[in-house]
């Protein structure tokens, strides 16, 4: 454990002026923090578990360390009275409710210039914005209703990659109120958005930080140099073309899994491009010394496609291959795939699908391609798998590379569907499918959608549909009038089967999307069953007060004939 | 009627008028259905670029050191693997880190760049035996240790530096100045040793690289205190 421990730490010389130890859970609270030590000329330590913050605890030393403490998620809780109590330490403490308080605080005591705001769902965009908001003494920022009245404070403000669409629209509001400009920086993927922010760097920077924008590391967000992302295997189609239109000399890669893409770039620009990969680390002690670590980072959760290849079926009679993909991994990926035919490693042909198709994380796509592979024999044929996936289109950078037997088999499926209607009232799109089929169909889909001048996808709910029937796909959606402006038509993109595991057609279709009012019917039963308790507690209440008053007037009747006439109560005139 | 039961009978017809007129249809929608098959093949063979394979052998470094030395040594030309907090291992396959390659290890976390290195002579070793806290008089110093001098020169760099050395087993280990002016402190000094593949290290083994690097262990003074050096790889 200790072992394991000891690969976390970061640099503890004695040499240091300012330690910064960051104790949070939460991404967010680091980046804002590790922002805030930039500003202050401080080192960042990140606490990753409670044995690396015992470590680092051990080799601290000197008397200005600050420990920025999360409350809503430390690692170490009151880190400081630990480093006091067990070490004889004395640090500067600042605790926040959580990464919105500690934001406020910046807001206080900081005085940028420039304000960067991403979305906390892209984390990379936050990345790739720290060197730019450094060079223009500024900062990078989650969305906050208090930025709104900060706006003024700002010379320069941009808005990186996917803001949650009401927020952006507020803040362009009330940038428009004050005649502020805002940039906006959303080309698509954050490896476009980072190319994009080059633009506003003044000059080729000539050098270059690469990596993936998952995780938080000192180098990276120095300042120094401006980010741009790369993938875990591969980097994007056509990027050494724009590391030479750049004028980019050297690239610092970042990260120990990077060292392939390292590898690439240098062969790729026939080693015109200085390639210096960041890889390792090692901790010097007595008993631990000269062994070589990997990079110690603070991983940011960003979700990753893991997509494999779990079957393929050839269909000779039909003359048919069935690619059977799979999405592992919990963020969606966009796939385009060269299939290759082989026997013994030689290759004998092959097949380029000529579209990126979209896998959502835990769905499978069946590729249905139309070749005959009799004259090649059909045994012991292998499908080499060539794909390039990434969770955004213009930005496919993870690969697969997996050899399949091919199952030569039969496929038989009857099923067969059509479209009829979509309707869109006000809460809720539904996809009106009807089986034309003599077999039961299963039929899950997607639409898409333009929504703020870009397509987007939404995955639609299934629905099994026995023969004859029509069926409801289902997205719960709020959308403006603008945007029923923007999609009079929409495209479906149905998969379909009669079987559930082998959903083997697919239907594309445009339609169009018909507005209808608000069902008011539902309100009305309630409103009913409301009136009628209304109506029989007003009878009620009459029938008490008549009730009250026979009585009233039995009472006076017998009073007149015991006592007389009543005598009148003389009001009393002041 | 009271007034309550007339906003009641109101309301009973308005509902009742919701329920029972028909729902309007401000548009009527149509579908196109194109039964769709994504296919275009290539029947001939075509090139193909695909990824290199993995290679998962082990050899990482090990040790050797004094009370003010450490001494790093391994392989990075064929497979290798480095293990993280979460018992995971990076492998990196054949053939990515090339002989002359350079490895750099520093104390600064930030970065190593060759574009500004500068040369080193007896007064930047004595300023870096200060920076770690030695007194150059001691054997092991780094001024009694960084003996030889030799140039420098990076696949990158277009002129050489001069700079001090030492030799270990079969590989040239160089002394670095990383900042225009004096040394200050450990971050401003590279530790620099070219890729060599396959020589034999001081245990008889097969090695790629043997560097010497400082660290301060010395009773009462770094004895204890872990010191971090991040270490790069220029490739070639």
């Amino acid at each position: 454990m200790r072992k394991l421990a000891l690969l976390l730490i970061f640099v503890l010389m004695p040499a240091l002026a300012k330690v910064v130890i960051i104790n949070s859970n939460d991404w967010r609270f680091v980046l804002l923090s590790m922002e805030y030590a930039h500003y202050q000329g401080g080192d960042v330590i990140f606490l990753i578990t409670e044995s690396q913050a015992d470590i680092i605890a051990k080799n601290l030393m000197g008397d200005d360390l600050l420990v920025m403490e999360d409350r809503s998620g430390p690692i170490v809780k009151d880190y400081d009275y630990y480093l006091k109590k067990f070490y004889g330490l004395d640090p500067e403490k600042k605790d926040f409710r959580d990464y919105r308080d500690l934001q406020e605080f910046l807001l206080k005591v900081l005085t940028p210039e420039a304000l960067f705001v991403a979305s906390t769902i892209e984390p990379e965009n936050t990345l790739i914005s720290v060197p730019l908001a450094y060079r223009k003494k500024g900062v990078v920022l989650f969305p906050s209703s208090s930025l709104f009245s900060r706006l003024p404070d700002f010379s320069d403000v941009y808005l990186v990659g996917s803001i949650q669409r009401d927020y952006r629209r507020e803040l362009l509001s009330v940038a428009a109120l004050l005649e502020k400009e805002v940039k906006i920086i959303d080309q698509g993927s954050p490896y476009s958005n980072s190319l994009a922010l080059l633009d506003e760097w003044g000059g080729s920077p000539e050098r270059l930080y690469l990596s993936t924008g998952g995780f938080l590391e000192p180098t990276l967000l120095d300042g120094k140099y401006p980010l741009v992302l790369v993938g875990r295997d591969s980097y994007n189609k056509g990027f050494i073309d724009v590391l030479r239109r750049l004028d980019i000399d050297t690239v610092f890669v970042i990260g120990t899994e990077l060292m392939d893409v390292g590898r690439r770039i240098r062969d790729d620009s026939d080693k015109e491009i200085r390639v210096i990969v960041k890889y390792g680390e090692t901790y010097t002690a007595a008993g631990y010394a000269g062994t070589i670590f990997a990079l110690s980072v603070y991983r940011v959760p960003i979700p990753q496609p893991n997509v494999t290849v779990t079957s393929v079926l050839y269909d000779s009679e039909d003359a048919k291959l069935y690619v059977r993909y799979t999405n592992l991994g919990d963020g969606l990926a966009y796939v385009s795939t060269i299939t290759r035919i082989a026997r013994d490693g030689v290759t004998l042909t092959s097949i380029t699908d000529d579209e990126i198709f979209l896998l959502w994380p835990g769905d499978e796509l069946i590729r249905v391609y139309s070749i005959d592979l009799t004259d090649y024999g059909l045994n012991n044929l292998d499908a080499v798998i060539d794909a390039r996936y990434g969770r955004y289109e213009d930005f496919l950078v993870d690969v697969l590379d997996r050899t399949i037997p091919i199952t030569v088999t039969r496929v038989v499926d009857r099923s067969s569907i059509s479209v009829e209607r979509a309707t869109y009232d006000g809460t809720i799109l539904r996809v009106y499918v009807h089986n034309d089929g003599a077999v039961t169909a299963y039929v899950p889909g997607q639409v898409t959608l333009l929504l703020d001048g870009g397509n987007e996808l939404f995955q639609l709910s299934g629905v099994k549909l026995s023969p004859g029937r029509t069926g409801v796909l289902q997205l719960r959606i709020r959308l403006d009038d603008t945007d029923l402006e923007n999609n009079q038509f929409v495209d479906v993109f149905l998969k379909y089967g009669e079987r559930q595991d082998l959903l083997v057609n697919v239907l594309k279709s445009r339609v169009q999307l018909e507005i209808v009012k608000l069902r008011l019917e539902l309100l009305a039963m309630p409103i009913l069953a409301l009136l009628l308790i209304l109506l029989v507690m007003t009878v009620v209440s009459r029938m008490r007060r008549r009730r009250y008053y026979r009585a009233g007037r039995r009472i006076r009747r017998f009073q007149k004939a015991i006592i007389g006439t009543l005598r009148r109560r003389r009001r009393v005139r002041r | 009627m009271g007034k309550i039961g007339r906003i009641a009978l109101c309301l009973a017809i308005f509902a009742l008028l919701v329920y029972f007129v028909p729902r309007k249809v401000s548009a009527i929608g149509g579908a196109s259905n194109d039964t769709y098959v994504a296919e275009t093949y290539t029947p001939i063979n075509g090139s193909i670029d695909t990824t290199a394979g993995t290679i998962y052998t082990y050899n990482v470094s090990t040790q050797e050191k004094t009370y003010r030395w450490v001494g790093l040594w391994g392989n990075v030309t064929g497979s290798i693997r480095l293990q993280t907090a979460s018992a995971t291992f990076y492998y990196w396959p054949l053939s990515t880190v090339t002989a002359g390659s350079i490895l750099y290890a520093t104390t600064d976390a930030t970065g190593v760049d060759p574009t500004y290195f500068y040369l080193t002579n007896n007064t930047y070793l004595n300023q870096a035996d200060a920076a770690y806290g030695y007194s150059t008089s001691v054997l092991d110093s780094i001024t009694n240790t960084y003996t030889g001098s030799g140039n420098f020169q990076s696949p990158s760099m277009d002129n050489p530096v001069v700079t001090n050395t030492t030799t270990v087993d079969a590989w040239t280990n160089y002394f670095i100045r990383k900042v225009s002016g004096n040394i200050a402190t450990t971050d401003d000094i590279v530790w620099a040793v070219s890729i060599d593949p396959q020589q034999t290290a001081f245990n008889g083994e097969l090695a790629d690289y043997e560097l010497l690097i400082p660290e301060n262990e010395e009773v009462g003074d770094g004895e204890g205190t872990v010191t971090t050096y991040y270490l790069w790889i220029e490739l070639n």
